[in-house]
């Protein structure tokens, strides 16, 4: 079982040996190929962010997703109709002056490594905010993140004029 | 090369693979083009990823410090516990992070790791407290929580290392 799930090595099976030496290499899948694939897909599954955003967020306008990539939504990639909220978030709204956002406590229908559908829970365990100034702004910028609950968080993004609202990048882990 | 911490390019994945007859059952002949599409995503993503994440807490444990989560992309065996890895309360919002010279690829062997860029986040304070992750120095980096006034403060922080 995979995304949202972070997964580890030993989900990929056993280290793999090849049942006789590769007669062509340009046609055969090799043992080492697999394990290092197995290897290298299993480290990054413990590390990658789960999801990444970018949020248009301005002064008297209720925030956007600009754009969205989920690691657990992943079968067909589709830019995001306007003001689309993409599967898996509930909610991106406002409240006491932070971006609120709400994301679903599991992800239906994730197929496991027999193809049957599930649910599986999901959990953020943190993330980091990178506001991102409009053209032309020349102050600094800096931000909030907490979690109140791993599926509930809340985000500020102003610069140093005073200005409560900036866009920003979004990476959760 | 081998995987991480390496960081291996698609080359290291072996040649373009190409089918030896076309797959006649789609769901049980894996076909070279889906080969090459998960080698060609693996190595680019390996390229980019973080090494290591982590959830740390300056104030936890009584104020000694507390690692929350900890994420490895060369431990994807799991082996390194919470309270394994090498942290160390300098201070009031201070903290460094140092790393092994080396760690063992899925072979087994040991590939030399240098850290070379982080980024981190407060994860519980206001927009009046900041995150500073330093330039690595060595097989460490410093993580210093301030506050605008310019004073240490301790706080939950999520470092990524790459």
């Amino acid at each position: 079982m995979g995304w949202p799930l972070r997964i580890g090595r030993v989900n990929f099976g056993p280290t793999m040996k090849d049942e006789r030496p590769p007669a062509n290499t340009l046609q055969e899948f090799t043992a080492r190929q697999a394990n290092l694939s197995f290897w290298q897909a299993a480290g990054m599954g413990l590390v990658s962010p789960k999801a990444v955003l970018r949020i248009d967020y301005r002064s008297g306008v209720d925030p956007t997703i600009l754009d969205a990539h989920f690691a657990w939504d992943n079968v067909i990639y589709q830019d995001l109709a306007p003001l689309e909220v993409p599967a898996g978030m509930v909610s991106i709204g406002v409240g006491d002056g932070d971006v609120e956002i709400e994301f679903e406590t599991d992800v239906p229908g994730c197929p496991d490594e027999d193809g049957i559908q599930e649910d599986v829970p999901l959990v953020f365990t943190g993330g980091i905010v990178m506001p991102n100034l409009v053209a032309g702004n020349i102050l600094f910028a800096f931000s909030k993140f907490a979690l109140s609950d791993p599926q509930n968080m809340s985000i500020e993004s102003r610069d140093s004029g005073g200005s409560a609202a900036i866009p920003f990048t979004l990476t959760l882990w | 090369m081998t995987g991480f911490p390496n960081r291996p390019a698609r080359l290291a994945f072996g040649p373009n693979m190409r089918n030896k007859r076309p797959p006649a059952i789609a769901d049980k002949d894996l076909s070279a083009n889906q080969v090459n599409l998960n080698f060609w995503q693996t190595a680019g993503s390996g390229r980019t990823t973080p090494m290591a994440v982590f959830l740390y807490d300056g104030a936890g444990d009584g104020g000694l410090g507390k690692m929350l989560f900890q994420a490895f992309a060369f431990d994807p065996n799991q082996l390194i516990q919470l309270g394994d890895f090498d942290v160390v309360k300098n201070g009031t919002g201070d903290y460094t992070f140092t790393f092994a010279t080396n760690y063992p690829d899925e072979t087994g062997n040991p590939i030399p790791f240098v850290p070379r860029m982080s980024q981190s986040q407060v994860q519980n304070g206001g927009t009046t407290e900041f995150a500073s992750s330093f330039l690595p120095i060595g097989q460490s980096i410093q993580v210093q929580v301030r506050n605008t006034s310019d004073t240490l403060v301790d706080r939950t922080i999520m470092l990524a290392v790459w």
